[in-house]
């Protein structure tokens, strides 16, 4: 093992926490009232700070990541942006693979978040988790992330277990005009987008963009090239209407491509002594999308919403090629309904058509399937002593074809004990229910070499049992928002999740051996057997230190304690529970020495973890934690042009993130980086 | 492995400059100052200078009565706390009392009413039920004259400015100053 000399986390954060606790921001108290309009007119507003209002009432643990936010992190995309958030668990396996979650139990195929872009489902059927390689938009032109860390099951449907991840746009309105973005650099090769926005009639705005990345390869631990350098091309539009009644509607596209390349040991049974092949595959996947959503006010404490929309994508390489195609209807009301109660109900269908391309390691039966999703939800908030004291009611019901139906129940309470502190509180059902490999695969782990007395290797698969059913999680939250000062902001969240029927794999009363050609088959079946419990602690700090200068710091504490029953041969619950780091830390200083000047500095700390599966040769490895720091210089020689130059992990020449889930090659690590953009918008 | 410890006496050195920072930043910080003020603030000042421009007939405001009204509906979010800070403040020989308004209650009483951002999406039924009451509406939700209400703030280059539709405010019998309306970011006129 490296000896790496490393400041203690916790010292470090005592220190911050000082250092936020000792400023105490002088007030302006100039008595604004005293001046007069003209006046008015001529005095700055601070620009940063300003928060979605509804958002910071809520009563759930929600985190928002600004367009700003964005810029001046210098990631040039959606998951590298995430590792802000507090409570999220962000790993680069390689360089186009990332395992991210809330709230523990990442991995490749993390399976307990939400994902969203403009109200479409980022979802992939296979493993109902996230591909994040190419789920990518312009990323100038998001308004924000919102990140709400704990069930959302109730609003937003199965699989919002563990979080919801909403990513939101700038409307076309928005973003008239023109913005150019060119760039490239050691691990950023090369950085292009181009947006175009213009009106097509009064209250009719439409925008297209169009963006490539080419990415390197990360390096072995020899300082090898990784073999896993890839490319994405993306591009859209939106188009956003507004009419004289009200009404407002919006219509956009996406369409992207990704080449991308990986290295990977696949289980052989016959290739003696390894037993396993190395294979340089290059993959392909490519998607579109279509959404249209029409809003409309029905009287001054009513509205509704109706949203469609299409996607297509495709995924080909070595072990799978799949195929996707949703279909997505959804309805909202919102009312008010007396005095104290503001109800949301709604109804949605989702149809999912897949097919599979089997290959020898994965083999999915039917490989084409067509199912159903019906879901309905009503919740109501109540204004228990208005202005003050808010209890929201409500519940999820969905029927889909594997596990019929699913309630999702939840309650909140939220205490507005100042203008400045709330504090709130909940109990939430949320389940994850099957996906179609945990149905109806049989997926190749690897394959075991017994020695003698038996001379024959046994090639395990996991594969997929029709009496599969959903996870189930009961959490308890906890949470405090407060701004001690003006200039301070405090999020305090608590949580204590408990979770039942927890996938397994191999009961031994279910496992079936059989005679193979020259192998014996090991077939252990899904089963839902292993419950557990995780709790943790979220602080994230916003400091605005001076008008040119912010601290935000985020803090992350998870434990999960997961237990497979006795009799099965698991042990995918003991790596889950140690794949997520137990501490994070992440300290940013976002600073405008002068006006035209960012100067930003991003500081983390990720505590030591695990891979998520032992299915590969180095998943048993310890993956150390490590300390990283990202630097970002910009300046804007005039108005519209912005020249930026960023350094990202400087801190050591590499280190490693995490190791691939699924037939992982060598560990891989993430090397220190430096690009340069030029931003023009015209 | 040679390139290791470099990365080491790198990342050593890093953190000496990182914790400098730190304790430079300490001494800093207690000695700040405001120069920027929050948008919500800016807008509670606003408010106070139209209570005082604004002529309301008599049928709506009388001489005798002693309060004038402002009505802020929605949820205001931060604007809430400053807008609150008027109350008992006198404006044209009378006191502001503020008062909050829950979505879907009614605006009788009203001089004024601020609508808050959270009631965005109602936006338009709600200038209808507005267009019948003697109050001056005024909010920062973008479009917000040109939907038929009477002032619109709007930020421009981080300044907060205001546009007027006088059309409304006149059919409701407002009349806004002069003064007020030469300031204005653009008066719309329908």
């Amino acid at each position: 093992m490296r000896a790496r000399p490393q400041p203690d986390p916790a010292a470090t954060l005592i220190g911050i926490i000082l250092l936020l606790a000792g400023a105490t921001a002088a007030r302006g108290d100039g008595d604004l009232t005293e001046l007069s309009i003209e006046e008015l007119l001529d005095v700055k507003v601070t620009s940063v700070g300003k928060k979605t209002q509804s958002l910071s009432d809520a009563a759930a643990a929600v985190f928002v990541v600004s367009n700003e936010d964005i810029r001046r992190s210098g990631a040039t995309s959606i998951p590298e942006a995430l590792r802000m958030v507090p409570g999220l668990q962000v790993k680069r396996l390689d360089a186009n693979k990332w395992a991210i979650s809330a709230r523990g139990f990442s991995g490749r195929f993390a399976n307990k978040l939400l994902v969203l872009i403009d109200g479409r489902t980022l979802y992939t059927p296979s493993f109902s988790g996230v591909y994040w390689e190419y789920q990518d938009v312009m990323l100038a032109d998001v308004e924000r992330i919102e990140v709400i860390r704990g069930p959302g099951a109730t609003l937003w449907g199965a699989n919002a277990v563990n979080g919801v991840i909403n990513i939101i746009t700038k409307s076309a309105a928005e973003t008239q005009g023109g913005l150019a973005e060119v760039g490239g650099g050691s691990e950023e090769r090369a950085i292009g987008a181009l947006r175009y926005g213009g009106k097509l009639a009064p209250d009719t705005y439409a925008r297209f963009h169009a963006k490539y990345n080419e990415r390197d390869a990360l390096i072995t631990t020899l300082g090898e090239d990784g073999g896993d350098d890839w490319d994405l091309g993306q591009g859209g539009f939106r188009v956003d209407s507004a009419f004289a009644s009200g009404d407002r509607v919006t219509f956009k596209g996406d369409l992207y491509r990704s080449r991308l390349r990986q290295q990977l040991e696949v289980p052989d049974p016959l290739a003696a002594p390894t037993y396993t092949e190395s294979v340089d595959d290059r993959m392909t996947a490519e998607g579109w999308n279509l959404l249209g959503r029409w809003e409309r006010a029905l009287s001054v404490s009513s509205n509704a919403s109706f949203q469609f929309y299409f996607d297509h994508s495709d995924r080909q390489e070595r072990y799978v090629g799949q195929r996707s195609d949703v279909i997505d209807l959804d309805f909202q009301q919102r009312a008010k309904a007396g005095e104290r109660h503001d109800l949301v109900w709604g109804l949605g269908y989702r149809n999912i058509d897949d097919r599979f391309d089997n290959t020898d390691l994965a083999v999915l039966t039917p490989s084409r399937e067509n199912r159903n999703l019906w879901s309905g939800f009503l919740q109501d908030e109540i204004e228990l002593v208005p202005e003050r004291l808010r209890l929201t009611l409500g519940s999820k019901v969905e029927h889909n074809d594997y596990t019929g139906l699913e309630i999702q129940p939840n309650l909140r309470l939220l205490w507005k004990a100042s203008e400045q502190s709330s504090l709130w509180g909940a109990i939430s059902r949320a389940v994850r229910t099957p996906s179609r490999a945990e149905l109806s695969a049989s997926v190749t782990t690897g394959v075991k070499a017994t020695g003698a007395p038996y001379p024959l290797p046994i090639l395990v698969s996991s594969v997929g049992d029709t009496g599969y059913e959903s996870e189930s999680l009961i959490a308890y939250e906890l949470g405090l928002r407060t701004a001690p000062m003006k200039r301070l902001s405090l999020d305090i969240a608590l949580f204590y999740n408990d979770y039942d029927r927890l996938r397994t794999s191999g009961k031994i009363s279910d496992f079936e051996l059989s005679l193979a050609d020259g192998y014996l088959d090991l077939e252990m079946p899904f089963g839902n057997d292993a419950s557990g419990h995780g709790y943790g602690l979220e602080v994230s700090a916003d400091f605005q230190a001076r008008d040119w200068w912010r601290l935000v710091l985020a803090y992350s504490y998870l434990d999960l304690d997961l237990k497979a029953s006795a009799d099965t041969l698991d042990i995918s619950n003991d790596t889950q529970a140690r794949t997520d780091p137990r501490q994070q830390i992440s300290f940013r200083s976002l600073m405008n020495p002068r006006p035209d000047i960012d100067l930003d500095l991003w500081v983390r700390y990720v505590d030591q973890t695990y891979p998520a599966f032992d299915v590969s040769r180095y998943s048993n490895q310890l993956i150390p934690a490590y300390w990283t720091l990202d630097l970002r210089l910009a300046w804007r020689p005039r108005a519209g042009l912005e020249l930026a130059i960023v350094g990202q992990n400087l801190l050591s020449p590499s280190h490693q993130e995490g190791y691939s889930d699924a037939y992982g090659s060598i560990p891989l690590e993430v090397q220190r980086g430096l690009y340069g953009t030029i931003r023009l918008a015209f | 492995m040679p390139p290791r410890t470099q990365g080491d006496r790198f990342r050593r050195r890093v953190g000496a400059v990182a914790g400098l920072l730190l304790a430079w930043l300490a001494t800093l910080a207690p000695a700040l100052a405001l120069a920027q003020v929050e948008e919500a603030e800016l807008s509670a000042a606003y408010l106070y200078n139209f209570s005082k421009f604004v002529h309301w007939p008599a049928t709506a405001l009388s001489d005798s009565s002693n309060a004038l009204v402002l009505c802020v509906y929605g949820r205001p979010g931060s604007a809430g706390e400053a807008i609150g800070a008027l109350d008992g403040k006198p404006a044209q020989g009378h006191r502001i009392r503020v008062e909050r308004l829950a979505r879907g209650d009614t605006f009788k009483g009203c001089q004024i009413v601020y609508v808050s951002d959270s009631e965005r999406p109602f936006l338009s039924p709600l200038l209808r039920t507005l267009a019948n009451q003697p109050a001056l509406t005024v909010s920062d939700i973008p479009g917000f004259a040109s939907a038929g209400g009477m002032i619109g703030l709007v930020m421009v280059d981080n300044r907060l400015r205001f546009e007027i539709n006088r059309q409304s405010a006149e059919a409701a019998g407002l009349t806004i100053s002069s003064q007020v309306l030469k300031l204005a970011t653009r008066v719309v006129r329908e």
